[in-house]
């Protein structure tokens, strides 16, 4: 540091001084130097005030410089080792554990009955992937190259070409290939849709996909899988519907809606004043799907099923907004 | 996709059916309603009336005062802005107390009363186009036909007594035929068993016309994605506004009346589903020095203005329909505006086409141009009705504009569409729904709807329907497909439930997803919360953490920087929400995820998918600062439970300064060096590492604005797995009927010894003995400067065949304090 005025350079050389005697610390910033610095820049010269005052202001500032980066440099200096084969510190009394309630994530308390349910309706569970390629998102499931059905999808792509799955369907084809003979299995996992987000929509959120292949499956099979699965859901009596759908993956495709649990079909908030909720999209699979798979359509016929778990979980819980399952927040998390 | 029931009726007698009934039935038979409007209820009580009388208003120069005639004996006054209207006219009049009906259902109804006008009293309204709904037009009062009756009701000339169904048009993308009310006219003769047959001009062509007219000058370049291109020109045509009540219908499924040939075109479009184009031929002579119609793909750079005033730059993906001076229209799109038919237009051509769905769908995506006509166009339209439409277009437009045809109905077709015979066993459709219909059942249903069907091996075994599929029904290609026909107009709801037999192989269940959900209530039973964070992420993030993502799947279309890579590592969006909850008024907590991850480091080969990596991650926090002991210890107590619960022998690491990083596992970087380390564990071959555990850095936690105190530990489930899934043997060993002993021993350690070490040496020991020893520490004691600890190891020795003597005590205690 060079300064013009004697006073600052006499000032900084007592300063350094007493930093090689004692070490830098706050209290450098209070020696008396700087009170006698400013003692003397209200009798000085008024054509040098302005010079004075700058530089006592540059020796304080480079102080608070020096204290800053010492402070870093401690920050990130390395810290003693301690003894990670140990199961305690030294001199520690006793491990702290959270002062939350623990919790499981409201989806995965719902996954696990309905797995449950599955399990004890003779069905296997295997988890969705969550990156797949167009193979086993569209192909092997008769979408054809052109068809506008995938751009219903809104898929998310990677640079490769590879697709964060937009439905479970994307493994049906691994699914009904990976055992001769009859298949029955649920699938959950995570899919994905390029939309903007609202209290009701998400890029992120579950399915549960349901594939049942054996001889003389029909339509009356499905709907009665369906029915049982949600009376032992809801553990309640329900009502059911059926409107058409179309996916090109099962033929005939339809929606399965069931009465609201919540209002009886009197209409309700829940159910959209209409009594019903629609559940599952769902459908004979189609003959083009059980081939690609390896499966003799003439011999097997089969159904399949996909239903958003979110949705169920905000039914059942009263949940408002999708956008809490997402957040991480632990005020809505220690309510489960 | 609206569904005017008047409109239906014009092709179908559905009796007394009753609305409710229809809605319902269409919303489980066609697809889902998303609404139901009784049109009628807007338009109830409004009257024609006639103009008896007009005059200045006194007091305001822009209004007049006007007697009307509402009924053959009342009169009433009704003060107006519109100056133009004349004693005779006929209009639309809204009686005091009744809704204005551009406004009924709307939160904004206006509901007419008497009121004063600048001191005259103003009796109820007479309504404009735009006020009845009918049009665009707001400038003046409408004037109506001067044949109708005074004090008629509105609602019974122009058919408004009508109920729109409105339709998700999703539930029928491959029904192309049903986007028009001819369409849905005969489902709804298979769905309530009514009679039907198309219309006589939809079943064979009888435009009479005169002879040797000359051809429409045609060259489709492009037969690969213009099936067919029809075309008719017409002459003498007096453009004018439509007839109210075409007008009306149109405007009640949302399509705007512009006159009277763009409405045929369109009125076409909503009874046939075949969109329509009208052109004014005079304007293409005048415009190219020729009447040459070209349907070609546009040529790279080539511009368009449409008839939405808007430019379009078109490329070599785009078909347009051009004439020889350059394009006219973006084919099955939208017209070109140089060549509109307007209200001087003579000569017109009517153009009914079919275009390859996925080209215009991709052109309409490419462009953002959605019209009425791609909506029709891209679910696939049948050829084979394009000349059809235009007959029918041609004895309207006869009628409504006195046109005259000037030219042959002119057809470029290469490929023609034939009628497909699909066969399925009548048993076979009883399997698949798991009905027992009669055939004859069967075949009822399938004709109602037009799906002519015979039976063959009548009464045997082998009895087989039949089935032509007209052309028009493009959906029905195999037996699977003539069972969903069946099913959904026999009603899926008559189908009986029957569950199926279960296979009896025993449930599989997916081991890794049972590893999570288990090791999951583990954790949360220990106080921990799970998180379910996205598998998007943010290069900020890693950035912020020093961590890589060269090997990251980047997703091109994501929908903000945020949301860009699919994740490596679970950790990161923890810290995120670590940092979030720290900030709420939690004072120690613990946070965990057990997910996916993606990388680039391991691909299954010949699918060319990553290998998904399995990883939990756990983090804590605590917010008192005075707390000496090091978190590393917090975070290794989730660490333990899980050991604990699986039997696993695991082994840490310290992670130095000089501790290499390999890039797949630089998760290892977010921690502080010294104070985390390295797990491995063993199974039957080499220690496999299974992850990392310790303090976070101070870098991390200053960028995250942690507390001190937190830590985190990131585990590799699927390595776990492996381990796990080796069956063991079991270690149980008989439950001794003898007391025990137990007792401690403090051991002094140099500072920088590992425990473990002095645990190893305790086992070899204790492995030796005949007795079964089991020991933990319980405490390690360090005086402030020394630089030696004290580690007290708790010892409990039993043994199954007797009573352990003090002597044996004592030699045992000497065994292993000698250590």
């Amino acid at each position: 540091m060079k300064f013009t005025n004697q006073s600052v350079t006499d000032a900084f050389e007592t300063l350094q001084g007493h930093i090689e005697q004692n070490s830098l610390d706050k209290k450098i910033l209070m020696h008396p130097v700087f009170k006698e610095l400013y003692g003397s820049l209200k009798s000085a010269k008024p054509e040098s005030k302005a010079s004075l005052g700058k530089e006592i202001n540059e020796l304080k500032n480079y102080y608070q410089e020096q204290l800053k980066e010492q402070s870093e440099n401690q920050s990130f200096a390395l810290k003693t080792p301690i003894d990670v084969t140990a199961d305690m510190d030294l001199n520690q009394d006793r491990i702290l554990t959270s002062s939350t309630k623990g919790s499981l994530h409201p989806i995965v308390q719902e996954s696990k009955k309905i797995y449950e349910i599955f399990k004890g309706m003779g069905f296997d569970i295997v988890e969705s992937r969550q990156l797949d390629n167009d193979y086993n998102m569209f192909e092997a499931l008769n979408f054809p190259p052109d068809h506008p059905a995938r751009g219903d999808y809104d898929s998310f792509k990677t640079e490769e070409g590879l697709i964060p799955p937009a439905h479970t369907s994307t493994m049906q084809n691994r699914v009904i290939s990976s055992k001769p003979g009859d298949v029955a299995a649920i699938i959950p996992g995570r899919v994905y849709r390029n939309e903007a987000t609202d209290a009701n929509h998400e890029h992120t959120f579950y399915q549960v996909e349901g594939v049942f292949v054996g001889k003389d499956i029909s339509v009356g099979n499905m709907f009665a899988t369906f029915k049982t699965f949600l009376e032992k859901y809801f553990e309640m009596e329900i009502d059911t519907k059926m409107q058409p759908a179309f996916f090109p993956f099962t033929e005939p495709d339809i929606e399965f809606l069931m009465s609201c649990p919540f209002c009886n079909k009197t209409g309700c908030k829940v159910c959209g004043h209409g009594g019903y909720m629609e559940i599952v999209g769902c459908g004979m699979i189609h003959p083009n799907v059980l081939r690609m798979a390896g499966k003799d359509p003439e011999v097997y016929t089969g159904f399949a099923w996909g239903f958003g778990l979110d949705r169920l979980v905000m039914i059942k819980n009263g949940i408002e907004d999708i956008r809490h399952l997402h957040s991480g927040n632990l005020d809505f998390l220690t309510q489960f | 996709m609206k569904i005017s029931l008047n409109l239906v009726k014009k092709f179908i007698d559905l009796g007394d059916l009753p609305v409710q009934q229809i809605a319902d039935q269409v919303h489980t038979q066609i697809g889902e309603v998303d609404g139901v409007q009784y049109l009628g209820d807007k338009y109830r009580n409004i009257i024609i009336g006639e103009i008896l009388n007009v005059q200045d208003h006194p007091e305001a120069d822009k209004l007049n005062v006007h007697k009307v005639a509402i009924s053959q004996s009342e009169e009433v006054v009704v003060v107006a802005g519109d100056k133009t209207l004349q004693v005779g006219d006929k209009v639309a009049y809204i009686p005091p107390g009744t809704v204005v009906p551009s406004t009924h259902g709307t939160p904004e109804e206006f509901k007419i009363a008497k009121r004063e006008i600048r001191g005259i009293e103003s009796n109820g309204m007479m309504a404009s186009e735009a006020e009845l709904d009918f049009g665009d037009d707001h400038s003046g009062v409408m004037t109506l036909p001067v044949e109708l009756e005074v004090g008629a009701q509105l609602i019974d000339i122009y058919e408004l007594d009508d109920v729109i169904i409105e339709v998700d048009p999703k539930a029928v993308t491959n029904r192309p035929d049903l986007f028009g009310h001819l369409g849905i006219a005969r489902e709804f003769a298979g769905m309530f068993n009514l009679d039907f047959s198309s219309p006589q001009w939809y079943n064979q062509l009888n435009l009479v016309m005169p002879d040797s007219l000359p051809e429409v000058k045609i060259d489709n370049q492009v037969p690969d994605h213009c099936n067919r291109y029809s075309a008719i020109t017409i002459s003498n045509t007096q453009v004018s506004k439509s007839p109210l009540v075409i007008q009306s219908y149109l405007n009640r499924l949302g399509v705007k009346s512009i006159n009277n040939i763009v409405d045929i075109t369109n009125y076409i479009a909503i009874t046939t589903a075949q969109p329509m184009h009208a052109y004014d031929m005079d304007k293409i002579v005048a415009k190219s020095g020729s009447s040459q119609i070209i349907v070609r793909k546009a040529i790279e750079g080539e511009t368009i203005t449409c008839l939405n005033d808007k430019t379009y730059e078109l490329s070599t993906e785009d078909l347009v329909i051009a004439d020889k001076s350059g394009p006219i229209g973006i084919a099955g799109v939208i017209g070109g505006r140089d060549t509109e038919v307007d209200e001087n237009t003579k000569t017109v051509m009517f153009e009914a086409a079919n275009f390859n769905m996925y080209t215009i769908r991709r052109t309409s995506m490419r462009h953002g141009i959605f019209t009425d006509a791609v909506t029709r166009f891209s679910k696939g339209q049948d050829p084979d009705k394009c000349d059809k439409a235009i007959t029918e277009a041609v004895r309207m437009a006869e009628q409504l504009s006195g046109s005259q045809v000037v030219s042959e109905l002119t057809s470029d077709y290469p490929i023609v569409r034939e009628h497909r015979t699909v066969t399925a066993l009548s048993s076979f459709i009883n399997l698949k729904l798991g009905t027992n219909l009669p055939t004859s059942e069967m075949v009822n249903i399938l004709n109602k709807v037009e799906l002519s069907t015979i039976v063959i091996n009548e009464g045997q075994e082998d009895e087989t329907l039949q089935v032509t599929v007209p052309t028009h029904r493009n959906d029905i290609h195999i037996q699977e497909d003539l069972s969903e026909e069946i099913g959904r107009l026999h009603g899926y709801h008559n189908i009986p439930l029957t569950i199926p037999a279960t296979t009896v192989a025993p449930v599989q269940i997916d081991k890794m997803l049972q590893l999570k959900l288990d090791i999951s209530d583990l954790l949360a039973s220990s106080g921990a919360n799970q998180l379910l964070t996205y598998n998007f992420i943010s290069s900020k993030l890693y950035e912020k953490l020093n961590l890589d993502l060269s090997n990251s799947f980047r997703i091109k279309n994501s929908i903000s920087p945020e949301l860009e890579y699919m994740r490596p590592h679970i950790m990161p969006s923890l810290l995120e929400k670590l940092a979030m909850n720290s900030r709420k008024n939690y004072s120690r907590f613990t946070l965990f995820e057990a997910n996916k991850t993606h990388s680039k480091h391991e691909m299954i080969q010949g699918d060319n998918i990553p290998v998904e990596k399995n990883k939990l991650a756990i983090t804590f926090t605590n917010s008192d600062k005075k707390s000496v002991a090091s978190p590393f210890y917090d975070i290794k107590f989730y660490i333990n439970q899980i050991a604990t619960q699986y039997s696993l022998d695991l082994e840490y690491e310290i992670i130095t300064p000089e501790s290499e990083v390999e890039l797949e596992h630089d998760i290892q970087k977010i921690f502080e060096s010294n104070r985390s380390a390295k797990i491995y564990a063993h199974g039957v071959g080499e220690r496999v590492l299974i992850g990392f555990l310790g303090e976070l850095s101070q870098k991390v936690i200053n960028n995250f604005k942690l507390n001190k105190n937190s830590c985190a530990a990131e585990i590799y489930l699927d390595e776990l797995n492996e381990i796990i899934q080796v069956k063991k043997a079991s270690n149980y060993k008989p439950v001794s009927r003898y007391q025990g002993s137990s007792f401690d021993i403090t051991y002094e350690l140099n500072l920088n010894d590992e425990v473990a070490d002095l645990l190893a040496k305790i086992n070899n020991h204790s492995i030796e003995m005949q007795e079964q020893v089991k020991f933990n520490c319980t405490y390690i004691f360090n005086s402030e400067g020394e630089d030696i600890k004290k580690v007290t190891i708790h010892f409990e020795v039993s043994d199954s065949s007797q009573t352990i003597n003090s002597q044996r005590i004592q030699e045992i205690i000497n065994i292993f304090e000698k250590i």
